[in-house]
C-alpha cells in the first residue's frame, strides 16, 4: 500500500504551501483592501449605457471615499433589478455576498429580514444623520437596518418650448391636453398614484392596504378610478406600461409632458438638453399628488471580512456626510440629499425646487398614509401577486376592458386574498 | 481586456474572508489526494468507481458535516456537487464502454454533457464571485463598428459550438422525419440530410453573428468582398464547393449511388460540400474525388439514381436441344436465385445461331450493383448443374 514515490512529495508540499498561502498569507500578494459594491437595474432599462450612467454617480462617491482611503480597491458589481436580491441571498450562502450593497430600503430590509444583511452598528448615532422621517423608512424595531443616501422623488418632465407654463393642478392638466399638448403616464401602479393623491383618494387606499376596516369607505377610490377612465378618453392623454418608453417618447418630441423618475433627468436631460423642463406634479383641488419616492440606500452584507465591514462603514460615512450630500446635490441636481443637516437651496436650481416641493410638500404630507399604501400594492406572503394584479387591473381600465366598478372590485378585493 | 483582467484580479480580494480562504485550502487539498489515489489505482487494483467517488465524497461528507455546526461550507459543497456530477458522467461513459455501447452514446456525453456541465459550473461560480450580467456588459474590442460585449462572444462560441456539434443529429432526425411523411428513398434522405445539416450551420452561423451584434448590411458587404476575394485565391476550393452544392441540388450523384472511377466500380457513401467520399469495392479502399471532376470527365453510373442493376450471362447449348426448353432451364435458374430481383423478371433470349451452337443471353436485375459480379458466378454454376440435370449439352 505504498504510494508511488515520485508524485508523493511535490504534491504534498504544493499543497501545504498553497493552503498555507490561501489560509494565512493570503494578504501578501492581496495588493489592498477590496471593497464589493452590489447595485440593481431594472431589468427593462438594463444596458451598458445606464451602467456607465449609475457607475458615474457611484464614482462621484467613491472619489471622495478614496481621498481619505487611497488603499482600498472599489469593485462594483451591476444586477438585474428584479433578481438583486435572489443573487445576494445565492452569493450570500457561498461566503461571496458584497460588503455594500446600494438598493431601495424595502429590498434592503427585506435581506436584513431573511438574515442577509447586517444592521448598521447601533455604536454610531445615525440619528446625527438622518431625520425622523428618514429613520423610519430606513430602520426596523429603531435599529438603522440601511442608510440612504439618494432620494429620488416622481416629478413631472416636460418640453419648455411646447409648454411653456407646467401645470400646477389636475384641471390645469385637462385644460393643457384640451389645447393639444401631449400628455404621457406611466402604468406602473406606484408611479400613478400621485392621480390619487391628487383626487383625495390615498387615505382609503391606505385604509384598505392596512386592513382597518371591512366596510372601508371606497368613494373616493372609485372618483379617482373613474378620472382615470376619464382620462383614457381625452385624446391627448395616453398611457404607458414602461416608463423607459414614456422617457423615449419625451425625448423623440412625441409627447409634451410626461410623469417621471427623478433618477431618470440625468438621462433625460443629456438628450433634451435645456428644452427639459421639470416642476412637481400637479395637485388636486383639496388635496395634494402622491409622487413615489424612492430611497436608494447602502445595506451591509454579511460575508465581509472585519477589514471590509470597518471599510464598508466608512464608505457610507463618507456618502452621507453634510459636505458630500450637499456638494453632489448641487452638482448633479436630480436628487435630494438624505442627510438632514442639508439645506436645500431651492433658488440654484428649479429641478432642486421641484424636487423640494415634491418631496418636503407632498410625500412628508402622507407620512402616516405611506405604510398602508405600500401594503395596498405589494400585499402581504399569502398575497405575492397583489401588485401585478392591481397592474392589471388599472390596464385594463384605462384600457376599456374594465368598467370602473369592475376596477374597484378587483382593488377593494385586496382584504380576501390578504387574509391568511 | 483591461477591465476583465481587473475584474479577475478583484476577485482575489475575497482571500481576505477567512470562510472562504479556508474552504479553498479545503478544496485544494481534497483535489490532491484525488490525484494521488488516481494515480496510486494505476498501479494497484482500485475500482474505479472508488477512484470516481473518493475526490467527490472527500469534499462532501466533512463540508455537509460542517455545516450542521454552521462552519461556512457552501463553495465547498457547491464544487462538491459539480465533481459528483462531472465524475457520474465519467462513471456512465466507463459502464457504457464496458457495454458495448460506446457508440451510440459515449460521443454524446464527451461532447455535449462534459462541456454543458463545465461551462454551467464556469458560469454558476462567476456569478457568485461578481454578477454574470455585470461581466456580461464587458467590452472586449470592436469588430465591423459592433461592439463586441463578453456576454455576446460567449453566448456566440456556446451557439457556434452547439451548431457544429448537434447539427448532423437535427439534421437526421428533420430528414428521417421527412422521409416518413413523404416516404421517400433512402437516397433522398441522406441528400436531404446533408442539405439540412447545411443550412442548420448557414443559418446558425448567420444568426449568431447578428445576436453578436453585428451590422446586417456590414456583414452582406463583408460576405461579398470575400465571395470575390476567395473567388480569386481559393478558386479550387469554391469551384468544388460550389461543385458539391449544385450535385447536392442537382441529385444526379447520391449516396449509395456506384461510378465507375478508372474501370473500378465505386460506392459513393458521402456527398462533401468539397469533395465525394466513395469506397471501392475492389480493395475496400476510400476514394475522395473532388467535386468539380464530376462537371469535368465523364463519369459513369451503373446505377443513375437506382441502385439495382441489370445483368446478363451468355451460355451457347447444342443444336439438338430446343431453344424453348433452354430458355425455360435458364429463366428457371435465375428465378430460383434468392439475390435475383423478381421485378423486372429474369429474360432468356436465343441471340444468335453460332456455327456448333445456339448462343443464348439470361438477362437479371440484382439489388445492389456490386453484388453483380458474385451473383453472375453463383447463376452460371447454377446453370452447369441444371443443363446437366436436364441432360443439356454446353459448348463453347
Amino acid at each position: 500500500m505504498l504510494l508511488p514515490r515520485r508524485p508523493k512529495i511535490p504534491l504534498v508540499i504544493a499543497a501545504l504551501a498553497i493552503t498555507n498561502l490561501l489560509m494565512g498569507c493570503g494578504k501578501g500578494f492581496q495588493p489592498r483592501n477590496t471593497l464589493f459594491i452590489a447595485y440593481g437595474i431594472d431589468e427593462v432599462n438594463f444596458s451598458k449605457a445606464t451602467k456607465t450612467r449609475i457607475e458615474g454617480r457611484i464614482a462621484e462617491f467613491t472619489e471622495n471615499f478614496k481621498r481619505s482611503h487611497p488603499e482600498v480597491q472599489v469593485v462594483l458589481s451591476v444586477y438585474k433589478g428584479a433578481r438583486i436580491w435572489e443573487d445576494i441571498i445565492r452569493d450570500s450562502k457561498l461566503n461571496l455576498g458584497p460588503d455594500l450593497i446600494i438598493s431601495n430600503e424595502i429590498i434592503i430590509k427585506f435581506l436584513h429580514q431573511e438574515g442577509f444583511a447586517a444592521p448598521l452598528p447601533a455604536q454610531i448615532d445615525w440619528d446625527q444623520t438622518y431625520d425622523p422621517l428618514l429613520k423610519e423608512i430606513a430602520s426596523t424595531d429603531g435599529q438603522y437596518i440601511a442608510a440612504p443616501f439618494l432620494t429620488f422623488t416622481q416629478v413631472a418632465c416636460y418640453n419648455k418650448k411646447t409648454v411653456p407654463s407646467p401645470p400646477q393642478t389636475i384641471p390645469e392638466l385637462e385644460k393643457l391636453t384640451a389645447s393639444g399638448t401631449r400628455v404621457g403616464l406611466s402604468l406602473e401602479p406606484a408611479m400613478l398614484l400621485w392621480t390619487a393623491g391628487s383626487l383625495g383618494a390615498i387615505k382609503e387606499i391606505s385604509a384598505l392596504g392596512l386592513n382597518k376596516s371591512k366596510s372601508a369607505d371606497t368613494k373616493a377610490i372609485h372618483s379617482w378610478l373613474a378620472w382615470l377612465r376619464k382620462a383614457a378618453f381625452y385624446q391627448n392623454i395616453s398611457f404607458f406600461k414602461s416608463y423607459v418608453r414614456l422617457d423615449a417618447s419625451l425625448i423623440n418630441n412625441e409627447l409634451d409632458w410626461i410623469t417621471c423618475r427623478a433618477s431618470e433627468i440625468e438621462k433625460i436631460r443629456n438628450k433634451m438638453g435645456d428644452s427639459l423642463g421639470v416642476s412637481a406634479l400637479p395637485n388636486g383641488a383639496r388635496t395634494a399628488a402622491f409622487p413615489w419616492p424612492s430611497f436608494i440606500s447602502f445595506g451591509l452584507g454579511i460575508n465581509s471580512s472585519p477589514a471590509q465591514r470597518d471599510t464598508a462603514i466608512k464608505y457610507i460615512q463618507s456618502s452621507t456626510n453634510v459636505i458630500i450630500q450637499r456638494q453632489l446635490m448641487l452638482r448633479n441636481a436630480d436628487f435630494l440629499a438624505t442627510n438632514k443637516h442639508v439645506s436645500i437651496p431651492i433658488s440654484s436650481s428649479r429641478t432642486l425646487q421641484a424636487l423640494n416641493t415634491s418631496f418636503n410638500k407632498q410625500v412628508r404630507g402622507y407620512t402616516k398614509e405611506w405604510p398602508g399604501v405600500i401594503d395596498f400594492l405589494s400585499g402581504h406572503k399569502n398575497h405575492p401577486n397583489r401588485y401585478q394584479e392591481v397592474s392589471s387591473a388599472l390596464a385594463d381600465l384605462t384600457s376599456g376592458y374594465l368598467k370602473v366598478d369592475q376596477a374597484l372590485d378587483i382593488l377593494s378585493n385586496f382584504k380576501q386574498g390578504s387574509e391568511p | 481586456m483591461n477591465a476583465v483582467l481587473k475584474e479577475l484580479s478583484a476577485w482575489l480580494g475575497y482571500l481576505d474572508r477567512q470562510a472562504v480562504s479556508w474552504q479553498l485550502g479545503f478544496i485544494l487539498l481534497a483535489l490532491i489526494a484525488a490525484t494521488i489515489l488516481h494515480k496510486y489505482r494505476k498501479g494497484h487494483r482500485v475500482s474505479s468507481s472508488l477512484d470516481l467517488l473518493f475526490g467527490p465524497l472527500l469534499l462532501l461528507v466533512p463540508s455537509i458535516l460542517l455545516k450542521l455546526i454552521a462552519v461556512p461550507t457552501g463553495i465547498s459543497t457547491q464544487f462538491g456537487w459539480i465533481w459528483s456530477l462531472w465524475n457520474v458522467v465519467s462513471w456512465l461513459e466507463l459502464k457504457l464502454q464496458k457495454r458495448g455501447n460506446a457508440s451510440r452514446f459515449t460521443p454524446w456525453l464527451g461532447k455535449v454533457v462534459r462541456p454543458t456541465i463545465l461551462v454551467a459550473a464556469i458560469v454558476y461560480f462567476i456569478d457568485r464571485l461578481s454578477s454574470i450580467s455585470s461581466i456580461a456588459l464587458i467590452q472586449v474590442g470592436t469588430i465591423l463598428e459592433a461592439e463586441l460585449a463578453i456576454g455576446n462572444v460567449f453566448v456566440s462560441l456556446v451557439g457556434l459550438y452547439l451548431i457544429f456539434v448537434c447539427s448532423r443529429t437535427i439534421a437526421f432526425m428533420m430528414a428521417w422525419l421527412l422521409q416518413t411523411i413523404l416516404r421517400t428513398k433512402t437516397q433522398s434522405r441522406k441528400l436531404l440530410e446533408q442539405l439540412i445539416q447545411y443550412l442548420i450551420v448557414g443559418i446558425g452561423t448567420l444568426l449568431i453573428a447578428l445576436q453578436a451584434g453585428f451590422n446586417a448590411t456590414a456583414l452582406l458587404w463583408i460576405s461579398g468582398g470575400l465571395s470575390f476575394g476567395l473567388g480569386f485565391s481559393l478558386k479550387e476550393i469554391m469551384t468544388n464547393l460550389l461543385s458539391g452544392i449544385w450535385l447536392l441540388l442537382e441529385g444526379w450523384i447520391q449516396p449509395g449511388e456506384v461510378l465507375m472511377i478508372n474501370g473500378d466500380p465505386c460506392r459513393v457513401t458521402k456527398l462533401g460540400l468539397r469533395a465525394t467520399e466513395l469506397s471501392r469495392s475492389r480493395d475496400d479502399a476510400t476514394l475522395l474525388i473532388p467535386n468539380f471532376t464530376f462537371f469535368t470527365k465523364d463519369a459513369e453510373s451503373f446505377t443513375a439514381g437506382e441502385n439495382d442493376r441489370r445483368e446478363s450471362i451468355h451460355v451457347s447449348a447444342d443444336y439438338q436441344h430446343e431453344p424453348k426448353a433452354v430458355i425455360a432451364v435458364l429463366e428457371q435458374v435465375a428465378k430460383k436465385h434468392q439475390r435475383v430481383l423478381k421485378m423486372p423478371s429474369p429474360k432468356a433470349f436465343a441471340i444468335d445461331f453460332s456455327e456448333s451452337s445456339i448462343d443464348y443471353k439470361l438477362k437479371f436485375s440484382v439489388p445492389n450493383p456490386l453484388e453483380a459480379l458474385t451473383i453472375g458466378s453463383e447463376l452460371r454454376q447454377a446453370i452447369w448443374v441444371a443443363f446437366a440435370d436436364n441432360g443439356i449439352k454446353a459448348t463453347n
